[in-house]
């Protein structure tokens, strides 16, 4: 949290009489304020955490020794959602671990975990966020007004503020593809075939197999289970623990700082940018 | 087609396949509409919360927009792709689209960005790419598309992008520029092509490509015209992997690692998971034969690649030294004798005493003290490696060709392969003599070749370079017009960069401004780059996606394919692919050129594909087969083992066997070889075997007649060298051997090798206008180990002064090139210097500083300057910046470096990156003449 978020922040406090959310002050939410504080009641939300009922039960399952970072996914993601330039709905993250000469390099994409338990639904205060088919959590952008509440309340970064909309933007898991029977734009491209999305619920599909395959000898691996939001995405392989300090935390979102070569080599990075704006 | 663009070729255009979804298409929501707007589908669909109403709906509307954004300036041309609309004021109505693929068009498609060429989608809605995607259909990339693909839709609509032809009106490279029309363009090419020809000289009239994927277009042009005087980057790029896997096989210069199937897969120095010509395809069966196979893969590379970074065991071989490595390990293969006598006996022509005698200098210890690498673990990777037998294979590419002993680098890499039978087996060391193009498909007749010669294209001094394949000496070309040793009239390049990737950036563009070497230079390019910058008229070239071929690639499945590139809009602008303008020139030259031009590109296009047979289920074949699943691959079986493949009787017939040989010869070509009594196809050379020994190599290197060896082949285009090579004897060893270049083996205390490496997301000088790519990368730091950097008291993000050194080898070794124009410092020619940042890093050796090529742009748009402003310069009345605004660039972009050049104001990650080739010098191998990229003595101390 740097002096860039102070109009933010200033928005929030001027408003905080007409909304019912108990504002931090930006000193308070530099040492991670429990979520909850920021919640709404559940009487606001609880419909909108419920998914239409129509059996499906969207997840993510990401092989990151198979991924070697070619940036395919986030490339096609900028392309198909028109994302900003310094904005990102996804970023995969590089760290070299070890020393000379005994290195490898980790490579792990990273985007919206579309928690069952979605902390920014809770704490949104237009009513925007909510779920659509399957779990995927997405945003009304009849209703989102910038209030930026959910990037403070999401533990894995990965909301921004539209620089121009002035809106939160995140993954929807391109709903307007699944939709018309499409994959999400980021998976069917990936050429190291890391990246699984599906319906949980199908025992046939794509997701179910390659997770059952890999599940026969290792155990797979979720991000920071201790904010109890249960993710929707499970990790095969180290690179999630071996980055995952990386990775920004709440009112953070994914930063250009991601893919300056001087990065890679760090053991946490401090420098997560806000909005640019 | 051949004449002007408009109604035939529209309707053309529209036969790319119209599907997808059919659905009512809704108008995007435009702005104007209130947060409290009912238009919401979310809302209709879910309700609200009972409470939601006299909460927060609406709160603050005021405040929020006053606090918005100012709606983003898009040009004329409105809601372009990639200008960032979504979710902007615009449209935040409806975001994500849930109508965005409803009526859309698929139209397929090969991407061009590298030279992989992966099948794509383009969805085309109301005339416009709105999104790229893989095609399934692609047997090689099967829908997987990297980076770079997906930011085609920059290479498409891009405020700078070329759109009208120019004329030069400052003095050559002063930048100054008048728009003129196609017709003048034309007649003035025409003008100066016909002087040309009528001088009587047609070999000075050069064609300079990049990467081109029109090999048809282009040879019939220049063989019309009566021009041999072709030149191409092959040997910027592959010449030494080309040539070793020549030496063995003769009919393939290409090796398929069959990785999918592999146990495992040894590699040196290949970045396959970030680049290589077989990039994605490649780099999906290495994973698949990695995570589902079971497969080990184990790299050795200077620097800590991607694919190094990612494989199971990474290895930092002090440079150039992977040869070393290799013949240590077929050395200890052969010791411990795990080799596969059988192969070696029936499908070598050496014995296993020869190679255990010839292999007896090469120990793991001789090799751990050139390379650093331990004894012990050559040895137990070539164990790992023989027990994997023959589910295994070797892996390279420019990392171990781009250096001045690559050719021998790769001959002992491939000699692995064959120790222990890997060669051609299921999971091994595979080929195909199918290039690209399944040759079911033929294009209409082609005039006969060019009988013509010039140094340019074909430089006496080096014999591997054009014996078997055309790879050429790239490296040269503008070394020799400098040293007056061949003359040009005129001169066109096409989706060329030389400045930029060429060696030595001073030298190519002292040339090329020099209108004394260079009289007449005709720049045909998507955008004005640096090589437009030194041209006297440019064409605006169309994109990948507005144009036609057929194109594939070597094909990992082992069996050819063919792919189909289609315009999936009409070209923007005034922009045209030379299959629509080169009949018209060729009709304006006249002189019995027009006679190849007599087709429309519609018949061309049709003629050509209709060897792609039926599909049953729709019917449809040929071209009109294409247009509907964009790709066809035939059902050869996959070319395993070619050489166990038995000969028909009808193949015998008139066929007589050379008994000591057991050589089969028919008509006086060799066609197979006796195996165990039985007649079989074996390998395309003169001895029909893996040729370990090769007789021919030495010869030619000699300049001695080796048609008999040629005939045994069977791959009769094959010629002895030119008289035009008499006196230039290049002494070539026929066994896989190793040397080291005399300033490696010497290296000082104070000097360090440079390295040069691409990005998984660039591509040399084609991509960094690109601003989805130029975000990711978009500058290059020097890579230095942190124990090196502290021997220099440098930090992370301090500046380095780089020298560069020419090479003492290439003195000793190729004297005719004569570089006494090279400053001296001491003793030692000087390249140039260099000022630039460095990245500590443990993922490299501490004797290698590392750079990488795609940066240091000083043209190329402003993305690939990290300008947000265009430049004022003239060049840009060939564009219409204003109807292809990006506004998103223009706020957004985040890199821009505004430090001046000042060091102590300069922010990492920040700016365009240097142009590593100003301290690269032109070194071809003495071989093959590939370019050895990876060798440079530098020295480097800090700037304070």
């Amino acid at each position: 949290m740097d002096n860039e978020s102070i109009p933010r922040r200033g928005f929030l406090k001027d408003t905080a009489s007409l909304l019912p959310v108990t504002t931090a002050t930006a000193t308070q939410s530099d040492t991670q304020l429990p979520s909850e504080d920021r919640f709404q009641p559940e009487s606001f939300w609880q419909d909108r955490m419920q998914s239409p009922d129509d059996g499906k039960n969207y997840g993510w399952f990401i092989d990151t020794r198979r991924c070697f970072g070619c940036h395919a996914c986030e490339v096609s993601c900028k392309a198909e959602n028109d994302v900003p330039l310094g904005h990102f709905i996804r970023q995969t993250f590089y760290k070299d671990v070890g020393q000379y000469p005994q290195v490898a390099r980790m490579f792990l994409p990273m985007a919206c975990q579309h928690c069952e338990d979605a902390p920014c639904i809770k704490a949104c205060p237009c009513g925007a966020l909510h779920k659509e088919s399957g779990g995927t959590v997405a945003i009304d952008y009849n209703l989102c007004c910038g209030h930026a509440t959910c990037v403070d309340v999401c533990p894995y970064g990965a909301i921004y503020i539209d620089p121009v909309a002035k809106q939160a933007v995140k993954c929807h898991n391109c709903y307007h593809r699944t939709e018309e029977g499409m994959e999400p734009a980021c998976v069917p491209t990936c050429p190291s075939e890391a990246l699984y999305f599906g319906d949980l619920n199908d025992p046939n599909a794509r997701i179910n197999k390659a997770m059952e395959q890999v599940q026969e000898t290792i155990e797979l691996s979720q991000l920071r289970t201790e904010k109890e939001t249960k993710p929707k995405m499970w990790f095969a392989g180290s690179a999630a623990a071996e980055v995952e300090s990386d990775i920004p935390r709440e009112g953070h979102s994914y930063s250009t700082e991601v893919y300056s070569v001087h990065n890679w080599k760090k053991q946490s990075s401090s420098n997560h940018s806000e909005m640019s704006d | 087609m051949n004449d002007k663009k408009p109604a035939s070729r529209r309707s053309f255009l529209n036969l790319g396949l119209t599907a997808g979804s059919v659905g009512c298409m809704t108008a995007l929501g435009l702005a104007g509409c209130g947060p409290t707007d009912e238009n919401s589908e979310v809302t209709k669909n879910k309700g609200s919360s009972p409470q939601a109403g006299p909460l927060p709906r609406g709160v603050d509307l005021e405040k929020w927009n006053r606090m918005k954004g100012k709606p983003y300036e898009i040009g004329a041309f409105g809601r372009m792709p990639g200008v960032c609309q979504l979710p902007g004021p615009q449209v935040k109505r409806n975001w994500p689209d849930r109508n965005k693929y409803k009526n859309v068009k698929k139209v397929p498609g090969v991407c061009q960005l590298c030279s992989t060429v992966c099948g794509t989608i383009g969805y085309v809605k109301d005339d416009r790419v709105i999104k790229i995607e893989g095609n399934p259909n692609d047997p090689n990339s099967r829908g997987h598309l990297c980076a770079r693909g997906h930011a085609g839709l920059n290479h498409l609509y891009h405020p700078e992008r070329l759109l009208y032809p120019l004329r030069r009106v400052g003095a050559r490279g002063q930048g100054k520029w008048k728009r003129i029309s196609w017709d003048e363009a034309v007649t003035e090419i025409a003008d100066r092509l016909k002087a040309v020809r009528d001088s009587g000289k047609p070999e000075e009239f050069a064609f300079h490509q990049g990467r081109q994927r029109s090999k048809d277009a282009i040879k019939r042009f220049l063989d019309a015209f009566g021009t041999k005087t072709q030149l191409s980057h092959r040997a910027l790029c592959s010449g030494n992997r080309r040539a070793a896997n020549l030496t063995y096989l003769w009919e393939s210069d290409w090796d398929l690692n069959d990785v999918e199937h592999s146990k495992y897969i040894l590699n040196f120095g290949s970045n396959a998971f970030e680049a290589h010509q077989g990039h994605v395809p490649f780099a999906t069966r290495i994973q698949s034969g990695r995570f589902n196979n079971g497969a080990k893969l184990v790299t050795f590379d200077v620097r800590l690649s991607n694919t190094a970074g990612g494989s199971d065991e990474w290895f930092a071989p002090f440079p150039g030294t992977d040869g070393a490595i290799a013949l240590a390990m077929c050395h200890a293969i052969m010791k411990e004798n795990r080799f596969d006598e059988d192969f070696i006996r029936r499908w070598t022509n050496v014995s296993v005493d020869e190679l255990k005698d010839h292999l007896s200098e090469y120990t793991p210890q001789w090799a751990e003290k050139i390379s650093g690498i331990s004894a012990n673990d050559i040895h137990r990777i070539a164990m790992e490696f023989s027990s994997a037998a023959p589910a295994c294979t070797t892996m390279c590419n420019r990392g171990s060709s781009a250096h001045l002993n690559g050719f021998y680098n790769d001959r002992a890499i491939q000699l692995l392969n064959a120790l222990v039978g890997s060669v051609g087996r299921k999971g091994g060391w595979c080929w195909t003599p199918w290039g690209g193009l399944d040759p079911i498909v033929k294009t209409p007749p082609m005039p006969p070749g060019a009988k013509t010669w010039s140094v340019l294209e074909d430089p006496p001094e080096y014999p591997l370079a054009n014996v078997w394949r055309r790879m050429r000496v790239g490296e040269l070309v503008y070394l020799y017009l400098l040293q007056d040793r061949a003359r040009l009239q005129a001169y066109m390049t096409y989706n060329l960069d030389s400045p930029l990737t060429w060696p030595e950036e001073s030298l190519t563009q002292q040339v090329l401004t020099d209108e004394a070497l260079i009289p007449f230079h005709v720049s045909i390019n998507c955008y004005y780059n640096e090589t437009a910058h030194y041209a006297d008229i440019v064409l605006p070239w169309a994109t990948y996606m507005e144009r036609w071929d057929l194109d594939a690639r070597a094909a990992y499945n082992l069996r050819p394919y063919v792919a189909l590139r289609t315009p999936m809009i009409e070209p923007l602008g005034e922009s045209r692919d030379i299959r629509d303008f080169f009949p018209e020139l060729a009709k304006k030259i006249g002189g019995g050129m027009e006679q190849w031009y007599k087709e429309s590109l519609q018949e061309y296009m049709q003629q050509w594909a209709s060897g792609v047979p039926e599909n049953p289920e729709t019917g449809k074949q040929g071209l009109q087969r294409l247009l509907e699943e964009g790709v066809w691959e035939g059902d050869r079986e996959p070319f395993y083992e070619p050489y166990n493949q038995p000969l028909s009787e009808s193949d015998l017939e008139r066929s007589t066997v050379d008994e000591p040989t057991g050589v089969i010869i028919k008509d006086g070509i060799g066609i197979g070889i006796m195996r165990d009594g039985k007649p079989v196809r074996g390998f395309a050379t003169p001895s029909r075997k893996f040729e370990v020994r090769s007789l021919f190599i030495q010869k030619i290197g000699n300049n001695e007649d080796c048609s008999d060896l040629i005939a045994r082949s069977g791959i009769t285009r094959t010629k002895s060298r030119p008289v035009t090579h008499q006196g230039c004897n290049v002494e070539i060893d026929p066994m896989p051997s190793w040397f080291q270049p005399r300033e490696h083996a010497a290296l000082a205390d104070d000097e360090l090798i440079m390295t040069s490496f691409k990005w998984n997301v660039h591509n040399h000088g084609r991509t960094m206008h690109l601003k989805w790519l130029a975000e990711i990368v978009h500058t290059n730091p020097a890579w230095l180990n942190p124990k090196t950097a502290e021997k220099y008291e440098l930090e992370d993000g301090d500046w380095i002064e780089l020298k560069s050194y020419y090479s003492t080898e290439l003195e000793a070794q190729s004297p005719h090139l004569n570089r006494e124009d090279l400053d001296t410092a001491g003793e030692r020619r000087v390249v140039g210097t260099m000022r630039v940042p460095i990245v500590t890093t443990e993922g490299i050796h501490p004797r290698v500083i590392a750079m990488s090529n795609s940066c240091g742009h000083w043209e190329y748009t402003s993305v690939a300057q990290a300008r947000k402003q265009p430049s004022k310069a003239s060049h840009l009345v060939g564009s219409d910046v204003m109807k292809y605004r990006d506004a998103d660039w223009e706020r957004n972009m985040w890199w821009e470096d505004t430090s001046d050049g000042d060091p102590s104001r300069w922010k990492p990650n920040t700016g365009n990156g240097w142009n590593q080739n100003k301290l690269i010098p032109i070194a071809p191998d003495p071989v093959s003449g590939q370019q050895a990229f990876h060798d440079t003595v530098v020295t480097i101390s800090k700037v304070s």
